[in-house]
């Protein structure tokens, strides 16, 4: 048996090569067959998850670190004592994490299937996503920073791709830009990062940075840790959409809903906290550099939570959840909460794709995303109704599903810290992802049928079972997928990924218990009042209509949309306006003003040229002569008379 | 006593020169510069041959006559090309003059 689970490292190299392979096949040969392109996009997420699904249970029967070079084209970079191979890691983290980014990957691309029927660019939406497979596998499984790096940008390039995936629709082109220029400008210092890092250690292989302790060896100073983490923070700041970078995650919404799922939820914006886990013994080595992550962490989970309250669009709540739970992760990994960061990022995969799909299914069938325009969509979609109860309760931490077991252990850590702003923070957060979970489910689900548009309430049907199926499955693992990591677990998930030295049991804190389940319960009640027809008390029009410039400043996302407009964008203008006036006018000034001046020139030195024989003859003859008496002077050695013959 | 030596040749070959350039400067006609330097072509020939024959060069002794050599065979070549070129431009412009034939003037 722990043979059969050894053999399972031997062949990882194909959870890499089948959705790569998929994806080559997708627009090679079968780019003109919608059906068969998605099935070897299915199959080929199916089997990479099978592998991976190996390699957990067997890091889970025997937890190792073990690594393989893809040795098909030896070392990528080789010079001096310094090789850089591109290669397959195998730890605790990387095979959850593969898990998860296969699975999702599976439930997705079958989700598409009905959800993308009869959409324009069915092959091209299925072979992007196995490139995004592919290249967040290769994220993941990188054993070193510079694999990540490549990652890093291939991801980025798929999201921008499938969010552009309605390019013809110029918001859509225009959020797939934004997320792509926001998320490279944490991606710069992150490679400026990786630049540092190399330069002081030349070494950038995680496992060989972390066992031989080099970040606390004393070859860097605290300021230049510091330095050193901010900087390769600043990339998962960009791609995990932390405040102030978090303005490109809502806009990403464009894409098709499973794209919102896969890449925006479930992984490719996971891959900044999974960063931060990967790279912790550098954050750990500076404790200024973990203040600032979870100050960052924090603060932009509870504004995103605040925002996602005033927000209309269905897609959009869910978006500014996942900003507010990825916010949570960095809070987590950030007061040192490792194993519970790390494992909310395992649940929050499962309940936030659930959310994304059940969304999907809700604007599959309505054909708008306005949850106003919805309402007692309960009663005739009842499975998705449910599902999405199931995702609302995990997303709002209720007990015992997913999210509970994971906030509540990001909760426990804060508590020890015994910061009281930090405390204040993670309640209010877990408060208000009730609420704005609630207030979604309420609207959309309860009450009465279409509120602010005309439509027929019988033509409303529930989506069929290709769509139903992933929710179904997803909901499954919302519910359970906590248990794993409960503190009554013996050998649970922080037992498996955890930083340093294997922790101590974990004993149950009641305090930390007691008020994240109270506070997300309030927030469910406070939904229920507001936005439930059966328990109504108060309306909620009447307290956004007192509360006007707060309702505004949540409803426009904090206005850091026109803050960077009018601060960042206007800046770049006005340097592409000055870039240009010194182009068109010194630069060009400059070439056109010599080849003006050669003109003029040539227009008199031409005249040289006149076309006759002799004339040229003269000028022939008189060089000749010029040269010989320049000849006789020098040859002389300035002696004239010597040549004239005056003297001996 | 007086023997012809290398001065006599040079003077010589010197006069030769000087009368090729003398006729290619002032004569128009085409053929009359295509005979002031064959005259400038010898001159040259002389001179190389004389500087040979004197020893000049103790490497290659022969060096001077082989460079003769060339140029007459090089000079009956250019003047059949040269002829060639002139009796076509005169066929097209009815001259020979070299100051009316300035077609490949700027």
């Amino acid at each position: 048996m722990a043979d059969f689970l050894q053999h399972s490292f031997g062949y990882m190299w194909l959870i890499l090569l089948l959705p790569l392979a998929a994806f080559l096949v997708m627009l090679g040969i079968t780019y003109e067959n919608k059906r068969t392109s998605a099935w070897i996009g299915i199959l080929a997420a199916l089997g990479a998850d099978a592998v991976s699904i190996w390699v957990l249970v067997a890091e889970l029967a025997k937890p190792q670190h073990l690594q393989y070079p893809l040795g098909l084209f030896g070392d990528f970079i080789n010079f001096g004592d310094f090789h850089l191979s591109f290669g397959i890691l195998a730890d605790p983290l990387a095979a959850m994490m593969v898990v998860v980014v296969c699975s999702v990957s599976a439930l997705i691309q079958f989700y598409s299937l009905e959800y993308m029927r009869g959409e324009e660019g069915y092959v091209r939406y299925f072979a992007f996503i196995s490139l995004f497979t592919f290249s967040m596998l290769l994220l993941v499984l990188s054993p070193n920073f510079f694999q990540t790096y490549v990652g890093w940008e291939l991801v980025g390039v798929c999201s921008y791709l499938l969010i552009g995936h309605y390019f013809k629709r110029p918001s859509a082109a225009a959020a797939a830009k934004k997320a792509f220029i926001v998320t490279r400008l944490g991606d710069f210092p992150f490679l400026v990062g990786i630049g540092y890092i190399f330069f002081r250690f030349h070494e950038l292989d995680f496992f060989a940075l972390s066992s031989h302790h080099m970040y606390t060896a004393g070859l860097v100073s605290v300021g230049g840790l510091f330095v050193m983490s901010l900087l390769v923070f600043s990339g998962a700041v960009g791609k995990s959409a932390q405040f102030p970078l978090h303005v490109w995650l809502p806009d990403a919404m464009e894409g098709p809903t499973p794209i919102s799922a896969l890449i925006h939820a479930a992984t490719m914006v996971a891959a900044g906290v999974y960063l931060v886990a990967r790279a912790y013994d550098l954050f750990s080595a500076s404790p200024g550099a973990l203040a600032v992550i979870a100050t960052l962490g924090a603060l932009t989970s509870v504004m995103a939570a605040i925002w996602a309250v005033a927000q209309d669009d269905i897609k959009r709540i869910v978006a500014y959840s996942t900003i507010s739970h990825l916010g949570l992760m960095m809070f987590g990994l950030g007061v040192g909460a490792y194993s519970a960061g790390v494992f909310h990022l395992f649940t929050h995969a499962w309940f936030k794709a659930l959310l994304f799909l059940g969304a999907g299914s809700v604007i599959h069938v309505m054909h708008t995303q306005d949850i106003w325009e919805m309402g007692g969509l309960g009663r005739r979609m009842r499975w998705t109704a449910g599902t999405m109860l199931v995702g609302c309760l995990a997303a709002a931490g209720i007990f015992p599903f997913a999210g509970f077991w994971s906030k509540d252990a990001i909760m426990s850590a804060v508590f020890e810290l015994k910061n009281p702003a930090f405390i204040v923070i993670a309640i209010l957060i877990t408060f208000f992802s009730a609420l704005y979970m609630f207030r979604l489910w309420f609207v959309v689900f309860t009450g009465q049928t279409a509120k602010r548009r005309a439509f027929d309430p019988k033509r409303v049907h529930e989506s069929n079972g290709i769509i139903l199926l992933p929710l179904v499955i997803l909901a499954v693992l919302a519910t359970v997928a906590g248990f794993w990591g409960a503190p009554f677990v013996k050998e649970g998930f922080s037992n498996f990924i955890f930083f340093g030295a294997k922790p101590e049991p974990e004993t149950a804190n009641a305090i930390a218990i007691t008020a994240s389940l109270g506070s997300a319960v309030l927030g469910v009640v406070v939904a229920a009042v507001f936005y439930w027809p059966r328990f109504q008390r108060l309306s909620a029009a009447t307290l956004t209509r007192r509360y006007a410039p707060v309702y505004d400043w949540a409803h426009n996302k904090g206005y850091f949309d026109e803050i960077y407009e009018h601060m960042f964008v206007a800046l770049g203008l006005y340097i592409g306006r000055a870039a240009q006036w010194f182009d068109q006018h010194i630069i060009d000034g400059f070439v056109d003003g010599l080849a003006d001046g050669y003109q003029l020139v040539a227009l008199y030195l031409r005249r040289l040229q006149s076309g006759r024989v002799q004339g040229y003859a003269v000028g022939l003859f008189a060089g000749v002569i010029v040269i010989a008496v320049l000849a006789l002077i020098f040859g002389s050695g300035g002696n004239l008379a010597a040549v004239a013959g005056f003297a001996k | 006593m007086t023997y012809i030596g290398l001065g006599h040749f040079l003077v010589v070959s010197a006069g030769l020169f000087a009368i090729g350039v003398y006729g290619l400067l002032s004569k128009r006609n085409a053929i009359s510069l295509l005979i002031s330097v064959e005259i400038m072509f010898n001159s040259v020939s002389l001179a190389l041959a004389a500087f040979a024959r004197f020893g000049y060069n103790e490497v290659q002794p022969l060096a001077g006559q082989a460079f003769a050599l060339f140029i007459i065979a090089i000079a009956a070549g250019e003047v059949a090309v040269a002829i060639a070129i002139l009796l076509v431009i005169y066929r097209q412009r009815a001259t020979v003059w070299v100051d009316e034939i300035d077609l490949m003037k700027w």
